[in-house]
Protein backbone atom coordinates (compact mmCIF):
# COMPACT_ATOMS: atom_id res chain seq x y z
CA UNK A 1 0.00 0.00 0.00
CA UNK A 2 3.05 2.37 0.99
CA UNK A 3 4.87 1.62 -2.06
CA UNK A 4 1.68 2.53 -4.67
CA UNK A 5 1.01 5.99 -2.55
CA UNK A 6 4.58 6.73 -3.64
CA UNK A 7 3.83 6.02 -6.87
CA UNK A 8 0.69 8.22 -6.71
CA UNK A 9 3.03 11.32 -5.25
CA UNK A 10 5.25 10.74 -8.42
CA UNK A 11 2.26 10.42 -10.55
CA UNK A 12 0.84 13.26 -9.09
CA UNK A 13 4.33 15.56 -9.79
CA UNK A 14 4.50 14.41 -13.15
CA UNK A 15 0.72 14.93 -13.94
CA UNK A 16 1.75 18.72 -12.64
CA UNK A 17 4.08 19.23 -15.01
CA UNK A 18 1.37 19.15 -17.75
CA UNK A 19 -1.92 20.19 -16.86
CA UNK A 20 -2.44 23.98 -16.40
CA UNK A 21 0.34 26.07 -16.00
CA UNK A 22 2.62 23.54 -15.02
CA UNK A 23 4.57 23.89 -18.13
CA UNK A 24 5.97 26.53 -16.78
CA UNK A 25 7.77 25.28 -14.06
CA UNK A 26 9.29 22.67 -16.23
CA UNK A 27 10.84 26.10 -18.39
CA UNK A 28 12.00 27.51 -14.70
CA UNK A 29 13.82 23.96 -14.12
CA UNK A 30 15.51 24.78 -17.46
CA UNK A 31 16.39 28.30 -16.48
CA UNK A 32 17.80 26.59 -13.49
CA UNK A 33 19.97 24.10 -15.22
CA UNK A 34 21.16 27.08 -17.55
CA UNK A 35 22.31 29.14 -15.06
CA UNK A 36 24.27 26.19 -13.13
CA UNK A 37 25.55 25.68 -16.53
CA UNK A 38 26.61 29.24 -17.42
CA UNK A 39 27.95 29.49 -13.59
CA UNK A 40 29.53 26.07 -14.28
CA UNK A 41 31.03 26.12 -17.21
CA UNK A 42 31.12 29.59 -18.69
CA UNK A 43 32.17 31.38 -15.23
CA UNK A 44 29.60 33.71 -14.72
CA UNK A 45 29.50 34.99 -11.40
CA UNK A 46 29.41 31.31 -9.76
CA UNK A 47 29.26 32.06 -6.40
CA UNK A 48 25.80 33.81 -7.38
CA UNK A 49 24.59 32.03 -10.15
CA UNK A 50 25.16 28.65 -8.96
CA UNK A 51 23.04 29.08 -5.87
CA UNK A 52 20.46 30.87 -7.33
CA UNK A 53 19.88 28.33 -10.52
CA UNK A 54 19.39 25.32 -7.58
CA UNK A 55 17.06 27.10 -5.43
CA UNK A 56 15.29 27.80 -9.17
CA UNK A 57 15.29 24.01 -9.38
CA UNK A 58 14.29 23.60 -5.36
CA UNK A 59 11.60 26.21 -5.70
CA UNK A 60 9.85 24.48 -8.97
CA UNK A 61 9.75 21.13 -8.25
CA UNK A 62 5.67 20.17 -7.86
CA UNK A 63 4.51 20.58 -4.05
CA UNK A 64 8.65 21.76 -2.98
CA UNK A 65 8.43 21.73 0.81
CA UNK A 66 11.45 24.73 0.30
CA UNK A 67 8.43 27.24 -0.25
CA UNK A 68 4.73 27.47 0.83
CA UNK A 69 3.83 27.16 4.37
CA UNK A 70 3.20 23.50 5.72
CA UNK A 71 0.27 22.31 7.84
CA UNK A 72 1.64 23.23 11.21
CA UNK A 73 2.37 26.93 10.22
CA UNK A 74 6.07 26.24 9.34
CA UNK A 75 7.62 27.41 6.17
CA UNK A 76 9.69 26.49 3.70
CA UNK A 77 13.32 26.80 4.25
CA UNK A 78 14.16 29.26 1.40
CA UNK A 79 10.58 31.20 1.67
CA UNK A 80 11.75 31.71 5.22
CA UNK A 81 15.24 32.80 3.88
CA UNK A 82 14.13 35.25 1.75
CA UNK A 83 11.37 36.65 3.93
CA UNK A 84 13.70 37.27 7.07
CA UNK A 85 17.06 37.92 4.94
CA UNK A 86 15.80 40.01 2.51
CA UNK A 87 12.33 41.48 2.89
CA UNK A 88 11.59 42.22 6.09
CA UNK A 89 14.93 43.78 7.02
CA UNK A 90 17.47 43.61 3.41
CA UNK A 91 19.56 42.57 5.64
CA UNK A 92 21.31 39.84 3.10
CA UNK A 93 22.51 42.57 0.80
CA UNK A 94 23.43 45.12 3.66
CA UNK A 95 25.61 42.60 5.31
CA UNK A 96 27.24 41.63 1.89
CA UNK A 97 28.23 45.20 1.52
CA UNK A 98 30.38 44.96 5.10
CA UNK A 99 31.97 42.41 3.11
CA UNK A 100 32.61 44.10 -0.04
CA UNK A 101 33.49 47.32 1.68
CA UNK A 102 36.85 45.03 3.73
CA UNK A 103 37.85 44.19 0.15
CA UNK A 104 38.14 47.79 -1.53
CA UNK A 105 40.84 49.62 -1.69
CA UNK A 106 40.06 53.02 -2.20
CA UNK A 107 43.88 54.02 -2.63
CA UNK A 108 43.75 54.53 -6.43
CA UNK A 109 40.91 57.06 -5.98
CA UNK A 110 41.92 59.32 -2.92
CA UNK A 111 45.27 59.37 -4.70
CA UNK A 112 43.07 60.82 -7.75
CA UNK A 113 39.91 62.27 -6.43
CA UNK A 114 39.08 63.65 -9.86
CA UNK A 115 38.33 59.75 -10.69
CA UNK A 116 35.36 60.44 -8.56
CA UNK A 117 33.13 62.34 -11.51
CA UNK A 118 33.58 59.23 -14.06
CA UNK A 119 31.83 57.13 -10.56
CA UNK A 120 28.92 59.75 -10.89
CA UNK A 121 28.78 60.07 -14.70
CA UNK A 122 28.54 56.35 -15.31
CA UNK A 123 25.27 56.36 -13.36
CA UNK A 124 23.57 58.07 -16.23
CA UNK A 125 22.20 54.74 -17.89
CA UNK A 126 20.52 53.72 -14.65
CA UNK A 127 18.21 56.60 -15.01
CA UNK A 128 17.86 56.85 -18.74
CA UNK A 129 16.56 53.00 -18.32
CA UNK A 130 14.03 54.17 -15.92
CA UNK A 131 12.74 56.61 -18.81
CA UNK A 132 12.73 53.72 -21.09
CA UNK A 133 11.22 51.57 -19.19
CA UNK A 134 8.02 53.90 -18.50
CA UNK A 135 7.78 54.06 -22.47
CA UNK A 136 7.60 50.13 -22.51
CA UNK A 137 4.77 50.92 -20.20
CA UNK A 138 6.07 49.56 -16.54
CA UNK A 139 4.84 52.17 -13.71
CA UNK A 140 6.90 54.31 -12.32
CA UNK A 141 8.08 52.29 -9.32
CA UNK A 142 9.19 48.99 -11.22
CA UNK A 143 10.48 51.39 -13.74
CA UNK A 144 12.89 52.70 -11.33
CA UNK A 145 13.70 49.20 -9.77
CA UNK A 146 14.57 48.01 -13.71
CA UNK A 147 16.75 51.05 -14.33
CA UNK A 148 19.20 49.96 -11.28
CA UNK A 149 20.21 47.13 -13.17
CA UNK A 150 22.54 49.44 -14.68
CA UNK A 151 24.16 49.94 -11.08
CA UNK A 152 26.12 46.72 -11.96
CA UNK A 153 25.78 46.21 -8.61
CA UNK A 154 23.76 42.87 -7.26
CA UNK A 155 22.77 43.75 -4.23
CA UNK A 156 21.97 47.53 -4.82
CA UNK A 157 19.24 46.09 -7.47
CA UNK A 158 18.42 43.63 -5.13
CA UNK A 159 17.67 46.14 -2.13
CA UNK A 160 15.97 48.98 -4.24
CA UNK A 161 13.91 46.49 -6.10
CA UNK A 162 12.41 44.89 -2.61
CA UNK A 163 12.02 48.46 -1.33
CA UNK A 164 10.04 49.38 -4.05
CA UNK A 165 8.02 46.06 -3.58
CA UNK A 166 7.90 45.36 -7.50
CA UNK A 167 6.80 42.30 -8.57
CA UNK A 168 9.73 41.89 -11.00
CA UNK A 169 12.11 41.16 -8.63
CA UNK A 170 13.37 37.70 -9.63
CA UNK A 171 14.33 39.08 -13.25
CA UNK A 172 15.59 42.34 -11.82
CA UNK A 173 18.34 39.79 -10.02
CA UNK A 174 19.22 37.27 -12.62
CA UNK A 175 19.77 40.17 -15.00
CA UNK A 176 22.06 42.39 -12.79
CA UNK A 177 23.84 39.26 -11.81
CA UNK A 178 23.83 37.70 -15.74
CA UNK A 179 25.35 40.90 -16.98
CA UNK A 180 28.03 41.79 -14.39
CA UNK A 181 29.21 38.38 -15.40
CA UNK A 182 28.84 39.58 -19.12
CA UNK A 183 30.69 42.89 -18.57
CA UNK A 184 33.49 41.77 -20.75
CA UNK A 185 31.29 41.55 -23.55
CA UNK A 186 29.94 44.07 -22.77
CA UNK A 187 31.85 47.09 -22.28
CA UNK A 188 34.13 46.86 -24.85
CA UNK A 189 31.20 46.77 -27.77
CA UNK A 190 29.87 49.78 -25.93
CA UNK A 191 33.42 51.40 -25.54
CA UNK A 192 33.96 51.29 -29.52
CA UNK A 193 30.76 52.07 -30.53
CA UNK A 194 31.52 55.60 -29.14
CA UNK A 195 35.10 56.52 -29.59
CA UNK A 196 37.86 55.95 -32.05
CA UNK A 197 40.56 54.23 -32.35
CA UNK A 198 43.16 57.44 -32.22
CA UNK A 199 41.06 58.24 -28.45
CA UNK A 200 41.73 54.78 -27.21
CA UNK A 201 45.40 54.80 -27.54
CA UNK A 202 45.61 58.37 -25.27
CA UNK A 203 48.18 57.44 -22.88
CA UNK A 204 47.54 58.88 -19.35
CA UNK A 205 50.56 58.98 -16.92
CA UNK A 206 50.09 57.99 -13.48
CA UNK A 207 51.87 59.79 -10.93
CA UNK A 208 50.09 58.22 -7.36
CA UNK A 209 50.13 60.89 -4.50
CA UNK A 210 50.66 59.09 -0.96
CA UNK A 211 48.07 59.04 0.98
CA UNK A 212 48.20 59.61 4.02
CA UNK A 213 46.30 56.68 7.29
CA UNK A 214 44.51 59.40 8.92
CA UNK A 215 42.65 60.24 4.97
CA UNK A 216 41.94 56.66 4.83
CA UNK A 217 40.20 56.36 8.18
CA UNK A 218 38.69 59.55 7.55
CA UNK A 219 36.99 58.69 4.25
CA UNK A 220 34.23 56.32 4.97
CA UNK A 221 33.24 58.23 7.91
CA UNK A 222 32.95 61.75 5.72
CA UNK A 223 31.60 59.66 2.27
CA UNK A 224 28.61 58.46 5.27
CA UNK A 225 27.93 61.51 6.42
CA UNK A 226 27.78 63.10 2.93
CA UNK A 227 25.85 60.46 1.07
CA UNK A 228 23.57 60.34 4.37
CA UNK A 229 22.87 64.22 4.47
CA UNK A 230 21.75 64.26 0.39
CA UNK A 231 20.24 60.84 0.22
CA UNK A 232 19.46 59.95 3.94
CA UNK A 233 17.38 56.80 1.93
CA UNK A 234 21.25 55.69 1.28
CA UNK A 235 23.08 55.56 4.85
CA UNK A 236 22.82 52.37 5.25
CA UNK A 237 23.75 51.32 1.76
CA UNK A 238 27.21 53.42 1.96
CA UNK A 239 26.95 53.35 5.53
CA UNK A 240 27.62 49.19 5.37
CA UNK A 241 30.28 49.80 2.82
CA UNK A 242 31.86 52.34 4.61
CA UNK A 243 31.95 50.37 7.78
CA UNK A 244 33.29 47.58 6.24
CA UNK A 245 36.03 50.12 4.43
CA UNK A 246 36.73 51.33 7.93
CA UNK A 247 37.54 47.73 9.15
CA UNK A 248 39.92 47.56 6.45
CA UNK A 249 41.77 50.74 6.72
CA UNK A 250 41.87 51.30 10.51
CA UNK A 251 44.45 48.53 10.76
CA UNK A 252 43.46 47.86 15.00
CA UNK A 253 40.87 45.46 13.64
CA UNK A 254 42.71 43.03 11.05
CA UNK A 255 40.44 39.78 12.44
CA UNK A 256 37.20 41.63 11.60
CA UNK A 257 38.20 42.85 8.25
CA UNK A 258 39.83 39.50 7.29
CA UNK A 259 36.20 38.00 8.72
CA UNK A 260 34.73 39.87 6.53
CA UNK A 261 36.62 39.85 3.17
CA UNK A 262 36.17 36.23 3.73
CA UNK A 263 33.70 34.07 5.95
CA UNK A 264 31.09 36.91 6.03
CA UNK A 265 31.18 37.91 2.55
CA UNK A 266 31.27 33.85 1.56
CA UNK A 267 28.17 33.15 4.09
CA UNK A 268 26.25 35.92 2.85
CA UNK A 269 27.34 34.65 -0.87
CA UNK A 270 26.07 31.22 -0.25
CA UNK A 271 22.54 32.47 1.86
CA UNK A 272 21.90 35.19 -0.56
CA UNK A 273 21.63 32.77 -3.99
CA UNK A 274 19.69 30.49 -2.44
CA UNK A 275 17.14 33.01 -0.64
CA UNK A 276 16.96 35.11 -4.12
CA UNK A 277 15.30 31.90 -6.07
CA UNK A 278 12.47 31.89 -3.30
CA UNK A 279 11.44 34.57 -5.56
CA UNK A 280 12.04 32.65 -9.21
CA UNK A 281 8.57 30.62 -9.02
CA UNK A 282 7.43 29.71 -12.07
CA UNK A 283 4.17 31.62 -12.06
CA UNK A 284 5.95 35.07 -11.52
CA UNK A 285 8.67 34.34 -13.74
CA UNK A 286 8.09 32.90 -16.83
CA UNK A 287 6.29 36.10 -18.37
CA UNK A 288 6.87 38.28 -21.27
CA UNK A 289 7.61 41.19 -18.77
CA UNK A 290 11.19 39.23 -17.80
CA UNK A 291 12.26 38.97 -21.31
CA UNK A 292 11.69 42.96 -21.48
CA UNK A 293 13.52 43.31 -17.86
CA UNK A 294 16.49 41.65 -19.54
CA UNK A 295 16.58 43.53 -22.26
CA UNK A 296 16.20 46.76 -20.47
CA UNK A 297 18.61 45.27 -18.05
CA UNK A 298 21.37 45.17 -21.12
CA UNK A 299 20.70 48.35 -22.09
CA UNK A 300 21.46 50.27 -18.74
CA UNK A 301 24.71 48.80 -18.94
CA UNK A 302 25.63 49.85 -22.12
CA UNK A 303 24.12 53.19 -21.47
CA UNK A 304 26.16 53.76 -18.08
CA UNK A 305 29.31 53.05 -20.12
CA UNK A 306 28.45 54.77 -22.80
CA UNK A 307 27.85 57.84 -20.59
CA UNK A 308 30.87 57.74 -18.83
CA UNK A 309 33.15 57.61 -22.10
CA UNK A 310 31.24 60.59 -23.05
CA UNK A 311 31.39 62.55 -20.05
CA UNK A 312 35.38 62.01 -20.58
CA UNK A 313 35.51 63.08 -24.26
CA UNK A 314 33.60 66.23 -22.72
CA UNK A 315 36.12 66.51 -19.93
CA UNK A 316 38.78 66.57 -22.55
CA UNK A 317 36.98 69.53 -24.95
CA UNK A 318 38.88 71.62 -22.21
CA UNK A 319 41.70 69.81 -21.22
CA UNK A 320 45.18 70.43 -23.00
CA UNK A 321 47.19 67.98 -24.51
CA UNK A 322 48.59 65.66 -22.20
CA UNK A 323 46.75 65.87 -19.82
CA UNK A 324 43.62 64.99 -21.66
CA UNK A 325 41.56 61.21 -20.47
CA UNK A 326 41.47 58.19 -22.25
CA UNK A 327 37.95 58.08 -22.65
CA UNK A 328 37.88 54.46 -22.34
CA UNK A 329 38.83 54.81 -18.52
CA UNK A 330 35.07 56.76 -18.17
CA UNK A 331 33.63 53.32 -19.14
CA UNK A 332 35.46 52.03 -15.76
CA UNK A 333 33.30 54.38 -13.87
CA UNK A 334 30.27 51.71 -13.20
CA UNK A 335 30.40 49.31 -10.21
CA UNK A 336 31.24 45.96 -11.22
CA UNK A 337 34.54 45.84 -9.57
CA UNK A 338 37.35 44.87 -10.82
CA UNK A 339 36.08 43.45 -13.73
CA UNK A 340 35.34 46.49 -15.50
CA UNK A 341 38.69 48.20 -14.96
CA UNK A 342 40.59 45.01 -16.27
CA UNK A 343 38.47 44.93 -19.03
CA UNK A 344 40.20 48.84 -19.61
CA UNK A 345 43.34 47.86 -19.08
CA UNK A 346 43.19 44.90 -21.18
CA UNK A 347 41.39 46.87 -24.39
CA UNK A 348 44.10 49.46 -23.69
CA UNK A 349 46.78 47.44 -24.26
CA UNK A 350 45.66 45.79 -27.57
CA UNK A 351 45.34 49.39 -28.96
CA UNK A 352 49.21 49.71 -27.66
CA UNK A 353 51.14 47.90 -25.63
CA UNK A 354 52.66 50.17 -23.63
CA UNK A 355 49.35 51.96 -22.65
CA UNK A 356 48.33 51.21 -19.35
CA UNK A 357 45.66 52.50 -17.70
CA UNK A 358 44.68 49.83 -14.78
CA UNK A 359 45.33 51.69 -11.93
CA UNK A 360 43.02 55.06 -13.81
CA UNK A 361 40.55 52.48 -14.52
CA UNK A 362 40.72 50.60 -10.92
CA UNK A 363 40.21 54.27 -9.35
CA UNK A 364 37.46 55.07 -11.69
CA UNK A 365 35.52 51.64 -11.31
CA UNK A 366 36.24 51.89 -6.98
CA UNK A 367 34.35 55.36 -7.89
CA UNK A 368 31.28 53.53 -9.50
CA UNK A 369 31.07 51.44 -6.36
CA UNK A 370 30.32 54.87 -4.65
CA UNK A 371 28.16 56.23 -7.69
CA UNK A 372 25.83 53.08 -7.67
CA UNK A 373 24.99 52.80 -3.95
CA UNK A 374 24.48 57.03 -3.85
CA UNK A 375 22.53 56.37 -7.00
CA UNK A 376 20.63 53.45 -5.27
CA UNK A 377 19.92 56.01 -2.37
CA UNK A 378 18.59 58.62 -4.39
CA UNK A 379 16.33 56.38 -6.07
CA UNK A 380 15.02 55.38 -2.68
CA UNK A 381 14.75 58.89 -1.37
CA UNK A 382 12.93 60.25 -4.37
CA UNK A 383 10.92 57.88 -6.28
CA UNK A 384 8.34 58.00 -3.26
CA UNK A 385 8.39 61.82 -3.03
CA UNK A 386 7.39 62.17 -6.92
CA UNK A 387 4.72 59.39 -5.94
CA UNK A 388 3.38 61.36 -3.25
CA UNK A 389 4.00 58.87 -0.64
CA UNK B 1 3.84 61.89 -22.72
CA UNK B 2 2.93 59.68 -19.63
CA UNK B 3 3.31 60.65 -16.07
CA UNK B 4 5.38 57.68 -15.30
CA UNK B 5 7.83 59.14 -18.15
CA UNK B 6 7.26 62.67 -16.73
CA UNK B 7 8.14 60.79 -13.49
CA UNK B 8 11.17 59.27 -15.15
CA UNK B 9 12.96 62.52 -16.52
CA UNK B 10 12.62 64.17 -13.30
CA UNK B 11 14.33 61.69 -11.63
CA UNK B 12 16.84 61.87 -14.31
CA UNK B 13 17.89 65.52 -13.54
CA UNK B 14 17.13 65.10 -9.88
CA UNK B 15 19.35 61.81 -9.58
CA UNK B 16 22.54 62.94 -11.91
CA UNK B 17 22.22 66.96 -10.05
CA UNK B 18 22.26 64.51 -6.67
CA UNK B 19 24.87 62.01 -7.69
CA UNK B 20 27.21 64.81 -9.21
CA UNK B 21 26.56 66.93 -5.78
CA UNK B 22 27.82 64.20 -3.48
CA UNK B 23 30.40 63.17 -5.67
CA UNK B 24 32.16 66.81 -6.43
CA UNK B 25 31.42 67.09 -1.89
CA UNK B 26 33.34 63.94 -1.83
CA UNK B 27 36.01 64.94 -3.94
CA UNK B 28 36.35 68.43 -2.51
CA UNK B 29 36.58 66.88 0.41
CA UNK B 30 39.41 64.35 -0.10
CA UNK B 31 41.58 67.19 -1.72
CA UNK B 32 41.63 69.16 1.68
CA UNK B 33 42.10 65.69 3.17
CA UNK B 34 44.97 64.94 1.17
CA UNK B 35 46.43 68.43 1.43
CA UNK B 36 45.79 68.26 5.28
CA UNK B 37 45.02 65.19 7.37
CA UNK B 38 48.45 63.95 7.10
CA UNK B 39 49.98 61.16 9.23
CA UNK B 40 52.42 62.76 12.47
CA UNK B 41 55.57 61.15 10.72
CA UNK B 42 54.62 63.33 7.50
CA UNK B 43 54.06 66.56 9.41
Amino acid sequence: MDILQHFSFLWDSLLFFVTGDGWKNLVMLAVGGLLIYLALAKDFEPSLLMPMGLGAIIVNLPFSGAIGEAADGSQGIIEWLFKVGIEASEALPLLLFIGIGAMIDFGPLLSNPKMFLFGGAAQFGIFLTVAAATLFGFDFKDAAAIGVIGAADGPTAILVANVLETPLLPAIMVAAYSYMALVPIIQPFAIKLVTTKKERMIRMTYNPKSVSRRTRILFPIVVTVIAGLIAPKSVSLVGFLMFGNLLRECLKLDNLSQTAQTALANLITIVLGLSISASMKAEKFVDLNTVIVMGLGLAAFVFDTIAGVLFAKFLNLFLPAGKKFNPMVGGAGISAFPMSARVIQKMALKEDNQNHLLMHAVGANVAGQIGSVVAGGIILTVVPKLLGA
Amino acid sequence: MSIATQNALLLMLLGMVGIFAVMLLIMVTVNLLNKFAKDKEEK
